[in-house]
């Protein structure tokens, strides 16, 4: 009853437009209150724990990494070097819009960065090449989702503090699914573009590729100090996050891209950002409180054992479960508010957490896609100024690769946990 | 297919109290300790609800909800109630016990009564039982027989400045991690050695990528079981009384869980061609190393006097 | 740098207000009380400093492991510290600016009238659960003085003061635009202009 009771004025207070962390923050005050034993400090103590930790750290840094690898000029290089390479091909702009998306992916680790950077700069280049627009602005939305699937990545963060699994564990895991994700876009392309013979750009010159390439090199630098810190263990993933934002903001200097002023915006952007998502994860560990000590995962268990006891079930109805949440929610704040309910749940079905984290920040990824609260549509719109209905539009045919690749997933979990436990995370 | 019978019954007559700690539901405190709890309180009118996996907080966090009241029992490790009774601490000090004995017979001693009586006084958290939970050994690439060997040597520890201490006044370099990130660490050379007892030592794997347990049994280690004021004045005398005796009965359960596991998954390293098994280690010249650390200690004097009572 | 004069609302230059297009730019209330500028300057220069302040420990943490053989113990504790100054503080500056993360599904379908209410109550809404955080913080700081963090041995009643100045600085904030929904009804963004402000 307590827990309905918390569920709904949840649900209440989001579509009455207050602020996630307050429809968060409200219930759990609302049951401490009426609770005679428990003591007002303890919501404060249970918010400020949410955010004490070590690994959350890694949240403003790759907030902040991102940031500075967009103004410091290092996307313009990588797209440089892609159309060089492969600008000849039939729809190429469609393959170059992937593959820079997936070398920013290894210095992003959230899909608004990538959405905005590359809607702002390749969606204009698209159309001014002929391209449809609706075309130029989907594959830039569904290619945004790399990023959080390849470290560094935002989500992963906080689902590996949630779950309490490794972080570097998570980050391995996505690694392998952002391909097949990477490989299913581009066979999209290749399809949607099959016709489309006039729209390739004349073959650029080995000197050009050579040169364009070598430029790209150092932006790719940070992806080795990220992930060879971590992988050789001489980091952890927060000490890499330091680490690849010195580097870039090294590299930012060396081209000059930084002035004091565009210094000190880059940061509040960051603060921007971060202070409203930081704030969610700490209300968020009050709400978690609330719903562990109402025994709110054994209440989960019940619901669902009555409903299935087959893992393949399960494992359907969670992922109809998080696509609809993702429809509404911001990821970090599912994740948050979800993770401690089904997690425990899964594990009674021997679900592993690495395999399952990844299914669950992939479904609600697909969420930021997906109207009504799709906030890389609203990127899109922003940046580009093309009205949200025709980002849609341009979206639609690629939720055929993002389904695919969310089934194989879901039922292969070799895709998820092969590389962590090749190299020794699990 | 999932087995539903782990789903708990529920006594609506009997009065519930929110027991939390940090460890897994597989972890002896768990599934020996609280299990029996449990078990023996059935029928007394008390029924205990447990919270495993730091479902409600870290282990400072339950304390301060226990001393607040806003949670009924916490279990916790002494360099945590150190916090707030300075002396307590002096149970995780390096070289203390000679046995898991000589431990038990401390933790129900006089010395640490009043100890915890201040603790009480003081901060309304009521210690109403200590339960074994094993003694740390350093693993590490080479052969640990003296301080000597220790000169240079990265050791993990927990980040808690005691563990530090300790490791230091051993003649190692502590070098505080967390957990989850030690089995990376080890392989990869980042640090040299790790101190943990053997369950954990297990449980993590740290034998796959280490060459030699050496058994310096440095910490013989206990967590206690608290519960605030208002819940401990709140208890009849029967109440009270069944508590009592179902911790001591829990407290046994523990402690025989916890020596059965550090025995068999010895024997099992000393058959097999894993990790080597280091038996040969001069603990007097590393207890005498420690002590002068320990007795500069705040509860140097608690030191001494404990050590002489074996 | 001078801000640019919005082109997108017309309500809002029927006021004269210059939409913030940067971050440091001054937001409405900024441009109108010097005292409320000064302020949320502070707010963007502390955040900032907690930002910067973090990356460096977590860079000395490195150093120290490697550079000096043996880590410095307090670097973590702080680091950690320091973040959370950073997130109460920015959660602050983010209220400010008013855009913390809010669902627009129910707004986007209102007129205009609909949605100055369902903003007004939102704000309610904030400012009773923050003020009763601030409260309830101040009192729970206050009792953890006697407690020692760890390894830096800072009093415990410093950590949790930075949700209290988190909770207090986001109260006074939702009561200034709660005043301005009030006396400046044509100020409240729309729910697509939410969106955007949230989104980038
Ligand atoms: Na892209
Ligand atoms: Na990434």
């Amino acid at each position: 009853m307590t827990l309905l009771i918390m569920v709904i004025s949840l649900l209440l207070l989001l579509a009455l437009r207050v602020p996630v962390s307050f429809a968060l923050l409200i219930p759990s005050l609302g049951y401490v209150i009426t609770d005679p034993s428990v003591q007002l400090g303890t919501a404060v103590q249970q918010t400020v724990s949410g955010v004490d930790s070590f690994s959350i750290l890694a949240v403003p840094m790759f907030i902040l990494l991102g940031n500075l690898a967009n103004v410091s000029g290092v996307t313009d290089k990588l797209y440089d070097a892609a159309v060089a390479a492969i600008g000849h091909l039939r729809g190429s702009l469609g393959y170059v819009n992937v593959a820079t998306s997936f070398g920013f992916s290894w210095m992003s680790g959230a899909a608004i960065a990538d959405a905005a950077a590359m809607g702002r700069v390749q969606v204009p280049a698209m159309v001014k090449r002929g391209y449809k627009q609706e075309f130029a602005l989907g594959v830039t939305g569904a290619s945004s989702l790399i990023a959080p699937m390849i470290p560094p990545s935002i989500p992963a963060v906080i689902y590996a503090v949630t779950a309490g699994v490794s972080v570097g564990a998570l980050f391995m895991a996505g690694i392998v699914p952002a391909l097949i994700l990477v490989a299913a876009l581009c066979a999209t392309v290749w399809i949607l573009m099959r016709k489309k013979n006039e729209l390739r750009l004349p073959k650029a010159t080995w000197a050009t590729r050579g040169k364009t390439a070598l430029g790209a090199v150092p932006a790719l630098g940070s992806a080795v100090v990220i992930l060879g810190g971590i992988l050789s263990g001489i980091f952890t993933p927060t000490e890499a996050s330091g680490i690849g934002v010195v580097y870039i903001a090294v590299l930012a200097v060396i081209y000059k891209a930084l002035s004091w002023r565009k210094m000190y915006r880059t940061l509040l952007t960051t603060v921007e950002t971060s202070g409203s998502v930081l704030l969610i994860v700490a209300a968020a560990a009050l709400f978690g409180w609330v719903l562990a000590r109402e025994q709110a995962p054994q209440v989960a268990a019940n619901l669902i054992l009555d409903i299935t006891n087959q893992p393949i079930m399960f494992l359907i109805l969670v992922n109809v479960l998080l696509l609809l949440v993702g429809c509404v929610l911001e990821p970090t704040a599912a994740i948050l508010i979800l993770v401690p309910v089904l997690l425990p749940v899964a594990e009674t079905f021997g679900i592993d957490p690495v395999h399952f984290g990844i299914m669950v920040i992939f479904n609600l990824l697909i969420g930021l896609i997906t109207p009504p609260v799709g906030l890389v549509l609203f990127v899109l719109s922003s940046v580009t100024k093309a009205p949200v209905p025709v980002v849609i539009k341009g979206i639609l045919p690629f939720f055929a690769p993002m389904v695919l690749t969310l089934l194989f997933i879901t039922f292969f979990p070799v895709i998820t946990l092969g590389l962590p436990v090749l190299l020794g995370f699990l | 297919p999932v087995d539903r019978d782990s789903v708990e019954e529920v006594d609506t007559e009997a009065k519930t109290l929110r027991l939390a700690h940090v460890y897994d539901a597989g972890h002896p405190v768990e599934e020996c300790g609280v299990a029996t709890l449990k078990e023996e309180l059935q029928g007394s009118g008390l029924q205990i609800q447990s919270f495993p996996s730091a479902q409600l907080g870290n282990e400072s966090e339950l304390l301060e909800q226990v001393a607040s009241g806003s949670l009924d029992m916490a279990v916790a490790g002494p360099s945590f109630l150190g916090v707030w009774e300075e002396n307590a601490a002096v149970l995780d000090a390096a070289y203390l016990f000679d046995d898991v004995d000589h431990f038990v017979e401390t933790a129900n001693g006089e010395e640490m009564q009043t100890v915890f009586d201040d603790l009480y006084e003081s901060s309304d958290i009521k210690v109403l039982s200590s339960w074994y939970y094993g003694t740390r050994h350093v693993t590490a690439n080479k052969e640990i027989s003296s301080a000597a060997d220790f000169a240079g040597l990265k050791i993990r520890t927990p980040n808690a400045p005691l563990y530090l201490t300790n490791i230091g006044a051993m003649g190692g370099t502590a070098t505080p991690m967390a957990l989850d990130e030690v089995y990376l660490a080890l392989q990869q050379g980042v640090i040299d050695a790790q101190e943990n007892p053997i369950p954990t030592i297990a449980t993590a794997k740290f034998n796959e990528v280490q060459d030699y347990i050496n058994l310096t049994g440095h910490m013989v280690q206990g967590v206690e079981i608290t519960t605030g004021r208002t819940v401990y004045e709140g208890l009849t005398d029967d109440e009270s009384s069944a508590l009592e005796g179902a911790m001591q009965t829990a407290a046994d359960a523990t402690r025989e869980c916890v020596e059965e596991q550090e025995q068999s998954i010895l024997e099992e390293w000393k058959a097999g061609s894993g990790i080597q098994v280091n038996e040969d280690v001069d603990r007097d010249s590393l207890a005498a190393a420690a002590g002068e650390a320990m007795r500069q200690q705040p509860w140097g004097d608690l030191y001494e006097q404990i050590q002489a009572s074996r | 740098m001078s801000p640019q004069p919005s082109s997108g609302n017309e309500n809002n230059l029927a006021t004269g207000l210059r939409v913030p297009q940067e971050p440091d730019d001054p937001d409405f209330p900024e441009q109108r009380v010097a005292l409320y500028r000064y302020l949320v300057v502070a707010e963007r220069i502390a955040a900032c400093t907690f930002l910067v302040g973090t990356l460096g420990l977590i860079i000395l943490q490195v150093v120290s492991r490697y550079i000096f053989n043996t880590p410095f113990t307090w670097t973590e504790e702080l680091a950690r510290f320091a973040l959370l100054w950073f997130t109460f503080v920015s959660a602050g500056f983010v209220m400010a600016r008013r855009i913390h993360i809010a669902v627009d599904i129910v707004a986007s379908k209102l007129g205009r009238r609909g949605t100055v209410v369902l903003d007004t109550f939102a704000l309610l809404m904030v400012i009773i659960a923050s003020g009763m955080m601030a409260y309830a913080g101040a009192g729970f700081a206050a009792e953890a003085a006697r407690l020692q963090a760890p390894a830096t041995s800072l009093p415990m009643s410093l950590v949790y003061s930075s949700a209290v100045t988190g909770f207090v600085l986001i109260c006074f904030h939702a009561l200034v635009h709660m005043y301005l929904n009030i006396r400046h009804p044509e100020l409240v963004p729309d729910a697509m202009e939410n969106l955007e402000r949230e989104a980038v």
